[in-house]
């Protein structure tokens, strides 16, 4: 009988009815998320100047990276990436290609985190529609369960 | 006083215990307090106007705030890529709460 009513749906609406269900995320894989929360990322830190391209992405669970690219004054293209590395004794900052390293301290370190907090409050909130304290989602759907997050 | 030698004005000795004594010749006589009289005066007095007292967190030092930032970022790190991780295995239907914390 569902099978019957589901054909018919199908010929009326030319789709199987349950691909309705709003799933706004499915088909997305790892690397889609990842640029699709770049998005939100790249805006923490204010306005991005006209000509300059930046990215702020959480890669993996041990990598953040910030990425910029512009173009000098004589119309070279510039670019400057910046890896952050979640280790057991702290988090180091790469950059040029891994030649220069040191662990975050201080503000910068704070900074970081407070940036990273800010990213996952709104990631939550704007791309998975979920609350961030709570793990409940957004959207109201009734019945769905609740995921925590760490805390 | 014929054998008196005056002190030099510096040594590398610590003064003896005598020397940093405290005499209380001098000291005011202590009051004795009687506290069945103190305790009926503290029940006379208005203390409602006392401001509460705020307490400061103990100031931490570059170290700890340099642990604590860095276990909160990896808290961060840890709910992004969890988040992200169900989106992709589930799509838009939602882990239970027992899948998402075995996964963590």
């Amino acid at each position: 009988m569902t099978s019957l009513i589901t054909q018919a749906m199908k010929l009326i609406i030319g789709d199987d009815p349950r691909k309705l269900i709003k799933r706004p995320l499915k088909r997305l894989t790892d690397r889609q998320l990842i640029k699709l929360e770049s998005e939100i990322g790249r805006t923490l830190f204010g306005e991005i100047p006209a000509g300059r391209t930046r990215e702020f992405f959480c890669l993996d669970s041990e990598t953040w990276v910030w990425y910029e690219q512009w173009h000098e004054a004589s119309g070279a293209l510039k670019e400057h990436t910046i890896r952050y590395e979640v280790h057991p004794h702290g988090i180091m900052k790469v950059q040029d290609n891994g030649q220069n390293y040191s662990f975050l301290e201080g503000d910068e370190l704070q900074n970081l985190a407070l940036a990273t907090q800010a990213y996952e409050e709104r990631v939550m909130r704007e791309l998975y529609k979920r609350d961030p304290k709570t793990g409940k989602l957004l959207t109201g759907h009734p019945g769905l369960q609740t995921i925590r997050p760490y805390r | 006083m014929a054998n008196y030698q005056p002190k030099p004005d510096y040594t590398d000795e610590q003064p003896s215990a005598i020397e940093t004594q405290t005499s209380f010749e001098d000291a005011p006589l202590a009051e004795v307090i009687d506290l069945d009289e103190a305790r009926e005066r503290l029940r006379g007095m208005d203390t409602t106007d006392r401001e509460p007292k705020i307490e400061q967190p103990a100031p931490i030092s570059e170290r700890e705030r340099t642990q604590l930032n860095s276990e909160k970022l990896k808290k961060h790190t840890n709910n992004v890529v969890a988040m992200r991780h169900f989106a992709v295995i589930h799509g838009g239907r939602l882990p239970s709460a027992d899948q998402f914390r075995r996964a963590s």
